[in-house]
């Protein structure tokens, strides 16, 4: 019984999908659909709290149900609730029917919930898939558009090379250890690392390649900046937060059980991804024209500090990693909610062309979207520089030093990319002044909230903190 | 409960003067001047009333702390000392001048030009009255921002170059400086089991050598960037042409780099910082001279200034490594004098650009004809940054030599010779801008009654500070005597040499 009741908010979650299906045959109706999505996100946002901080809970062989895995799964339930009120408004003002845009994000929600809590290769694998298929019904939503229908097919074909060599790692562990069930292999870890050396190192470095891809890390980047730019906003935003989020979230508590960390030749590995991702995700942003391009290198490099955090081990780095990225998921949900709130209805705004003169136009957008950049920079007093400040202290924990001081250069590097995009929101205004459609209403009330989130992160972090302390 | 007043007193001022100014225009900056003259009256009450209470450390004459992020040993404290207080003093009397300068210049957005200024006045107070080191280091990060806003909207034209330039080198620096102060906390954690911020706590902790050096390194390069030292200056020149409140940049903010290596850099890292006096003395010597030289050869004034207080900041890396009280009280003078002689002659040139449109030396001359009012002015500012004795500046670098000498003859040889480089390009400046042939300037408003007055005011200020400097000598004096693990205040080198390898 006990499972049943653990198991309550992905339950919930999958009953939305089938609702949402059955409401589709009903009545097409895009705020019925945004009504059962919101209703379920916070049903399940109300089950997760009531169970905050009662023990763990294994159900089958396949999840276990954590207070790690309950914070991650409220986070990405606020996300994709916030990610649905954007595509709302973004589907309607394309004029489209939403029902099917979020039956896929009810599928890919739950699957995002399931890798929060796996402890099993099988759960990975399967809350992976139903993780990422939904998301390429959901680039390619607009069939009429090329670039969507480019970014899904880019999108399929990479995820699905990724996800094979993420299988036959998994294999490779499998069969050199014999069970899939991260607690287990980390018992048959330790004495089978001596005889079993070559396999299991092939199984785990192909893993990371699977892994490193889904999280859009350097040199397995290569699909960011196209699909970011092709997919519609709303899923551009998604892509850049629940997907990363999950994957970042199962990573660890992956590397975590099983004491993979201990393993030199992994630590180097992912050392220099960190290093290639930070400095490569940060000299690229520099050259770029369009918003959502420049956002996606940043996601690189951004996904690269939180590896320093990563690598750093312990708690600490636990703690850091897990604030890093609720930081990392309000600055890019502020971003992109931003951008959804100035669409143009014909067109994105996505260029930086787009949003010249934008401060003296609609000033509060504007700080809002300054406020996002700088939080990526790293200026005191911003969420994104408590989170970097977290990771520095777990990196000088650990004495990490090479990472410390590549996150250091490569941040410099780029800062003139974010400071950049500041200062043409300054200028002189452009004649074709972007208008915000008045229609947009829930995505600004969405704004005002991520602002105030940041706001709140950047200000005064400890009560998050102390809800990631008591998760861990 | 006062000091958080006074930090804060600018930054409310500053929203009330953007509120306001929708309401009725022109209303903006004579808020923020009402504000700023409040807060300089609050702060000299605030040291006339500063009693120890029982509880607060021996240090500080006032304190303020309050908890922020406690699982991170990070406090909101704040404290007050004769150091702190008269650069305060000179914050608060630099964001007036800023205030005044552009009184009558006709700006756009007018509420909320006055509400950066006074928010970079703020976070320029935050500097000079943090003591947890987190606290400090958020200040001097989040200073970055308005200056930023002020010189992309009311910038001149080439603006968008200086700020990045400016944006990116602070940045940089002051990321090695996050990563010091983290490292600092966790030696000290090490050491005692407590992970602490707070500079009283974290002052006495003790380092082995080769590890100090490499944290201190991380502050100074945060603190010689913000000096700014060779070579460290590349962007100040142009900000100093193309911002808008070039009195404000020099008279505040480069000041806390000078605040920092003096309240940090020194009485946190003593045996290092004595190991690296030698080169930094050197960097000072450096800057002396090459900032008086390339001051010569500029076309454009303002970077005359700027290159000048390049080398004016030399001199006072040189008196801060001196490890001497005499020379760092003098660096505390020339530190004031400084910014405020050339603050005023920065507002005269921008007072001359509001007419001429663009000051070129090549293209001006001949300027007293026109305008008497501002080459008296500018020749008594003048006389002052040369170090005529008689104004304040003379004081400053009279102790900053004398102090340096027991310590480094070579670099006070250097240094003096700056003097003599230093009345060659002023004297060059004035002569081509004010005497010799009318050109270039048809038609320049001499000053105003009020503009006259507040320079004038300037001017005696400098005499004062000239001819009476115990004031301010008395007041700063205590900070470095009491505290005893400050830096030593040995004349001999052999001393310092021994200390080097406790």
């Amino acid at each position: 019984m006990n499972e049943l009741y653990s198991l309550v908010p992905l339950i919930i979650v999958g009953a939305a999908s089938l609702v949402l299906m059955l409401s589709a045959s009903f009545c097409r109706s895009r705020s019925v659909s945004l009504g059962i999505w919101a209703l379920a996100c916070v049903s399940a946002l109300v089950a997760l709290f009531g169970v905050n901080g009662s023990p763990a809970q294994e159900v089958g062989e396949m999840l276990l149900i954590d207070n790690m895995g309950r914070v991650i799964m409220q986070m990405v339930l606020l996300a994709s609730l916030v990610v649905g009120v954007f595509a709302f408004d973004y589907l309607k003002g394309k004029g489209e029917h939403a029902e099917e845009f979020f039956i896929a994000l009810s599928v890919s929600t739950l699957g995002a919930m399931v890798m929060a809590v796996s402890q099993h290769f099988i759960g990975f694998f399967l809350g992976l898939e139903l993780l990422t298929v939904p998301v390429y019904c959901m680039a390619a939503y607009f069939d009429q558009h090329r670039k969507g229908l480019e970014a899904a097919m880019k999108y399929i074909v990479l995820a699905g090379a990724s996800a094979a060599f993420l299988l036959f790692g998994m294999a490779l562990i499998y069969a050199q250890l014999g069970t899939m069930r991260f607690d287990e292999m980390a018992e048959r870890l330790g004495p089978m690392w001596s005889s079993g050396h070559v396999i299991l190192l092939t199984g785990f470095a192909l893993m990371i390649v699977g892994i490193a891809f889904k999280l859009s890390l350097a040199p397995f980047h290569l699909w960011t900046p196209d699909v970011y730019e092709g997919a519609p906003l709303p899923v551009t935003a998604y892509l850049a937060t629940v997907s990363k989020g999950a994957m970042m979230a199962l990573f660890l508590r992956f590397f975590a059980k099983v004491g993979a960390g201990e393993i030199e030749a992994l630590s180097s590995m992912l050392s220099f991804i960190a290093i290639v991702s930070m400095f490569g995700g940060n000299w690229l942003a520099l050259m770029q024209r369009n918003l959502k391009r420049l956002l996606a290198y940043s996601s690189i490099a951004h996904m690269g500090y939180m590896l320093v955090a990563f690598l750093s081990g312990g708690p600490l780095a636990t703690g850091a990693v897990m604030f890093y990225l609720s930081t990392y998921l309000v600055t890019s949900l502020l971003l992109f909610g931003v951008l959804i709130a100035l669409d143009k209805g014909h067109s994105e705004t996505e260029t930086l062309e787009d949003l010249r003169g934008l401060f003296a136009a609609r000033p509060v957008l504007a700080s809002m979207l300054v406020l996002g950049l700088l939080s990526l920079v790293g200026v005191p007093l911003s969420a994104g520089f408590m989170g970097k400040y977290f990771i520095v202290v777990a990196g000088i924990n650990a004495q990490q030093w090479v990472l410390l001081f590549s996150l250091v250069a490569s941040s410099a590097l780029g800062l003139y990319a974010y400071v950049k995009v500041v200062l043409i929101l300054f200028q002189a205004r452009s004649l074709d002044s972007v208008v915000a459609l008045s229609s947009y209403r829930w995505t600004r009330v969405m704004l005002v909230l991520l602002t105030l989130g940041s706001l709140l992160l950047g200000f005064y972090p400890s009560p998050v903190i102390e809800l990631i302390r008591a998760a861990i | 409960m006062m000091l958080i007043g006074l930090l804060l007193l600018p930054f409310a001022g500053g929203v009330l003067a953007w509120l306001l100014e929708r309401a009725l225009p022109k209303s903006a900056r004579a808020v923020s001047a009402l504000t700023l003259l409040a807060g300089l009256a609050f702060s000299f009450f605030a040291w006339q009333s500063g009693g120890k209470s029982s509880d607060l450390e021996d240090w500080w004459l006032l304190e303020w702390r309050a908890d922020w992020l406690p699982q991170w040993g990070i406090e909101f404290h704040l404290g007050l000392d004769g150091l702190s207080f008269v650069l305060v003093v000179l914050t608060y009397v630099m964001g007036l001048l800023a205030v005044a300068s552009s009184w009558s210049r006709v700006l756009n957005n007018a509420g909320f030009f006055y509400f950066c200024t006074l928010w970079i006045t703020t976070g320029v107070l935050g500097i000079l009255l943090a003591i947890d080191l987190f606290l400090f280091f958020v200040f001097w990060e989040a200073m970055l921002v308005p200056l930023y806003l002020l010189t992309s909207m009311w910038g001149y034209k080439d603006r968008a170059f200086a700020t990045v330039q400016f944006f990116i080198f602070t940045q940089a620096s002051g990321l090695l400086l996050l990563l010091s102060t983290v490292v600092l906390v966790f030696v000290h954690h090490a050491q005692t089991g407590d992970f602490t911020f707070d500079y009283n706590a974290l002052m006495g902790t003790s380092i082995s050598g080769s590890l100090q050096t490499w944290i201190l390194a991380g502050f100074l390069v945060a603190f010689l960037v913000k000096l700014p030292a060779f070579p460290f200056h590349v962007w100040m020149p142009p900000l100093f042409s193309e911002g808008p409140l070039a009195p404000l940049l020099t008279g505040i903010m480069v000041k806390t780099g000078a605040y920092g290596l003096l309240r940090f850099a020194l009485p946190l890292f003593p045996e290092s910082s004595i190991r690296v006096a030698p080169a930094m003395m050197t960097l000072g010597a450096i800057s002396v001279i090459y900032g008086a030289v390339l001051a010569f050869a500029q076309s454009d004034p303002r970077k005359v200034l700027a290159y000048s207080t390049l080398s004016h900041m030399g001199l006072i890396l040189i008196g801060i490594f001196s490890h001497n009280e005499l020379a760092l009280s003098g660096v505390v003078v020339l530190m004031i004098t400084q910014a405020l002689s050339t603050g005023g002659l920065l507002m005269l040139f921008a007072h001359v650009r509001e007419s001429v449109h663009e000051i070129d030396l090549d293209k001006l001359g001949g300027l007293f004809k026109v305008v008497p009012g501002v080459g008296v002015l500018a020749l008594m500012f003048i006389m002052a940054s040369v170090g005529l004795p008689g104004l304040g500046n003379f004081v400053g670098e009279w102790l900053v030599l004398l102090g340096t000498f027991g310590a480094n003859k070579v670099a006070t040889m250097l240094a003096a010779s700056g003097l003599v480089l230093g009345a060659i390009y002023s004297l060059w400046l004035m002569q081509r801008m004010f005497y010799g042939e009318l050109k270039g300037a048809p038609r320049i408003a001499d000053l105003n009654k009020g503009q006259l007055s507040i320079m004038g005011a300037m001017v005696v200020v400098l005499l004062w500070i000239g001819l009476y400097p115990a004031p301010i000598l008395d007041i700063v004096a205590p900070s470095w005597q009491d505290a005893a693990t400050q830096e030593d205040p040995g004349d001999e080198p052999s001393e310092l040499s021994t200390l080097g390898d406790a």
